[in-house]
This record gives C-alpha cells, structure tokens and sequence, in this order.
C-alpha cells in the first residue's frame, strides 16, 4: 500500500510533514463516518463504471480468474465494499504503521535520501509512542 | 448477468460476459506471469517477449499483424504487469474469430527472429531511458526496491539495460513454452460475444498450448521495507511512503481499498486542505496488493 505525492522542491519538508501527521493522525482517530461513506461510493461507482466498459470487464474477469481462481459478481464485491467501516479502516492502517514503513524520496538533490529517512524515523517514532 | 466459464480440455479458462446491448467485442488472452517470474539474470523477459510477440510468426509478418487488426478497424495491444501479461483486441461483432485467431498465433507461433529482436532491444533500452527520466517511475522503482529487497518484486518490469542484453530468441523460447501453459492462461471476452462460439474458437485456435503444470513461483514475497532516494536531478519532488498492505485474498482488501480512497482520492478534506495551504501538491494512495495465496 502506498502514498504517493509531489510538490516542489522547497515544500518538501512540509510535504513530508503533512503526509506523516495524517497518517499517524488517522490510525489514532480514525476516519469520519462522511469520510468512509465518500470513499465507498467513489469505489462502487468505480466498479460498477468499470463493468459497464467491456474492455474493463474482459480484464477484471481475466485478473479476477488467475489472482482469485474465481469470478467475483458485482453484489458480492458491493456487500464487501458496503461492510467495511470507520473502525476497519483504522484498525488496518495502525497495524500497517506498527510494521517497517517503505520512504523513498526523488527530487530533492541531495537530501532526497536524508527525507525518506526522516519520513521513515518519523513514523517509527509514532509508531512505538 | 450472463458470465460464463468453461474449462477446456487442456486446462484453459474462457471466460465471457455477453452484453447484449454492445456492438462491440474486447477479448484476449491473459497469462498468470509477469515481472514478479522473471529470473534475476533475465530482469524484463516477461515485458521483452510480451514486445516480440507482435514481430512475426510462421504465418504473419509483423507487418501482417498491424494490418490485419487495422483492417477492421480494430485495436490490438499487450500490456506487462508484475503479476500477469495481456494480449487483448477490440473489434467490431462478426470479427472475434479473426481478433482470436491473430491472438492464438502471436501466443503459440512466434518465430524470434533475430534481427527484429535486436531491433526491439533498442526500442526497449529507449523505454528504460524514458522511465528513468519520469520521477513517478523512478520514485517507485525506488521504494518498490526497498521494500522488497533482492526480490523479483523489488525489481521493474521493464528490467535494466544490463540484464536486457542477455535476451537471446532461445531464451525466449524457452520462456514461453515453459511459462504460457493452458492452466496458467484466461481467455476472456465481454462484449458481443456468445459463450458457445468464444468457448468453441478457443478450442480450435488455442489447443496447442501445453496441459502442464504452471511452473511455481519460487519463494513467496516477503515485504522488508526501508529507505531510498535519488539526487537525480527533477524538478519536482516525489515522495512515496508505503507499507505492506494486505494481499487480493486477505479479508481486509477492502478495508485497503476504502483506506486508499480516502487518503487519495479527495476523501479526507483535511490533508487536502493543508496541502493547499502550504502550497500546493499532488497526493494519491494506490493499494498495491499481490496475489499471494493462489499458486500462479
């Protein structure tokens, strides 16, 4: 699982000072009730957008066959979608920030590796406090 | 909805969604190998053959090919992934039986031909080079290394010039008769397709396809995690920080999924909303997850 994000060059620490603020932030608190509704029905209308495309079907059900052995009908990937809640959601991130965190940073010359390190230390350092 | 699987004999899957409201017709083959199967000294073979299979079989020129799928008005392309490679086409209804027949000789009939593999080289060192001057890529390829050191998920896909070198038409032989084997492969089609007529041409066209074992993977990911960055000189900065998320079949994929959505996808107002206040920046969250549990 990734974050991926940008800006420029002389932003950067307070790229990295946000990014890690809102996910230390959010394995705390956790998500609002508004924010998981959001996020559901952006991936519900995801899928359902992508069943209707018949380049997107032919290939969801390809991947679905060889990641899965199976094909997953759309109510059952709605009902998984639908049972997911705020709890969950912050559950799976703070088991997530309790393991090795991944930073890599490009762009910044130099201090491009210094930045993942902090990101890194700086996660840990949540994590273990 | 009118989803339809069959088995063949030699252990294919067709798989096929009748849209009856459709004109059209996407369908392909996919195959249950990607980046994540190459071995370390042949880095990028996966992608290499994928571009090979578009120069030439016994009955087709490469030229043959485009201007078969043209002809129709067709499109026909290949894509590398870590976990599968696909060969798909999109056509208009009446044409499926021709978009399959092109598909089943480029997967089965492909000749290497030395010189059009030289020349595909060259083309593939350019796409590294392009990816290398792409900070998306290159932040990637960087923390996708880091968390999975030494591992052929740590590695790109489309591989490092050094170890593109050693490709050879025999290698590539050999990894397609080892690796595009009836049980590791998909036939798909969604569109105006019939189930019997797709089931039927797939047992025509695709019976040569070997009813063997997919090889085994080797050792099962094991995500490390850790820190990486380049002075490259970008323009802009990248940041990617990552953790190791749950597989396809864990019961908390969706839970990844929804997660996902909210830090990237303008759920979460407030990370939006400091961002812009110090400034401006991108942010998106991709779960990356990998299909650990089923043997492919």
């Amino acid at each position: 699982m990734t974050v991926h994000s940008a800006t420029t060059p002389e932003l950067a620490p307070q790229l990295l000072e946000v990014i890690t603020d809102e996910l230390v932030r959010l394995a705390a608190e956790g998500p609002s009730e508004k924010e998981v509704s959001r996020s559901k029905a952006q991936l519900k209308a995801g899928l359902m957008m992508g069943l209707e495309s018949s380049a997107a079907r032919a290939e969801q059900m390809a991947r679905q066959h060889i990641c899965r052995g199976r094909l997953i009908d759309k109510e059952e990937l709605v009902a998984k979608v639908d049972a997911v809640n705020a709890e969950d959601v912050r559950q799976l991130l703070a088991s997530m920030l309790c393991g090795e965190p991944t930073a890599a940073v490009v762009g910044a010359g130099e201090r491009s590796k210094d930045y993942a390190q902090s990101v890194s230390e700086a996660l840990r350092a949540a994590a273990a406090g | 909805m009118t989803t339809h699987v069959s088995t063949l004999a030699n252990g294919l899957r067709v798989v096929t969604h009748e849209m009856a409201h459709l004109e059209t017709t996407s369908l392909g083959a996919w195959v249950g190998v990607g980046a994540r199967h190459d071995p370390a000294s042949e880095n990028g073979i996966a992608h290499f053959l994928e571009h090979m299979a578009f120069k030439g079989t016994a009955r087709r020129s490469a030229q043959d090919i485009a201007e078969e799928i043209e002809g129709v008005g067709g499109d026909l392309n290949a894509a590398t992934s870590l976990e599968t490679t696909a060969y798909y086409a999109r056509v208009l209804k009446g044409d499926e039986a021709m978009a399959l027949d092109i598909l089943s000789d480029i997967l089965q009939y492909s000749e290497f031909d030395e010189a059009e593999l030289q020349r595909e080289r060259d083309v593939i060192l350019q796409e590294i080079a392009a990816s290398r001057d792409c900070p998306d890529d290159v932040v990637y390829d960087l923390a996708q290394e880091a968390a999975y050191p030494g591992q052929p998920l740590g590695r790109t896909i489309l591989g490092t010039p050094e170890t593109v070198e050693t490709i050879t038409p025999d290698g590539l032989r050999a990894y397609l008769g080892e690796r595009y084997v009836a049980p590791g492969m998909v036939v798909s089609a969604a569109g105006a397709v019939e189930h019997g007529r797709i089931v039927e041409l797939a047992g025509e066209l695709f019976g040569g396809l070997k009813n063997v074992g997919v090889p085994s993977n080797g050792s099962r990911a094991l995500y490390k995690g850790g820190v990486a960055g380049s002075s490259y000189p970008f323009e802009q900065c990248h940041l990617i920080v990552g953790f190791e998320g749950p597989s396809y079949c864990d019961p908390a994929y969706f839970a990844a999924q929804v997660l996902s959505g909210l830090l990237g996808g303008g759920c979460r107002r407030g990370c939006s909303r400091r961002c812009a206040k110090s400034g401006g920046c991108a942010i998106r969250s991709i779960p990356r997850s990998t299909a650990s549990a089923i043997p492919a």
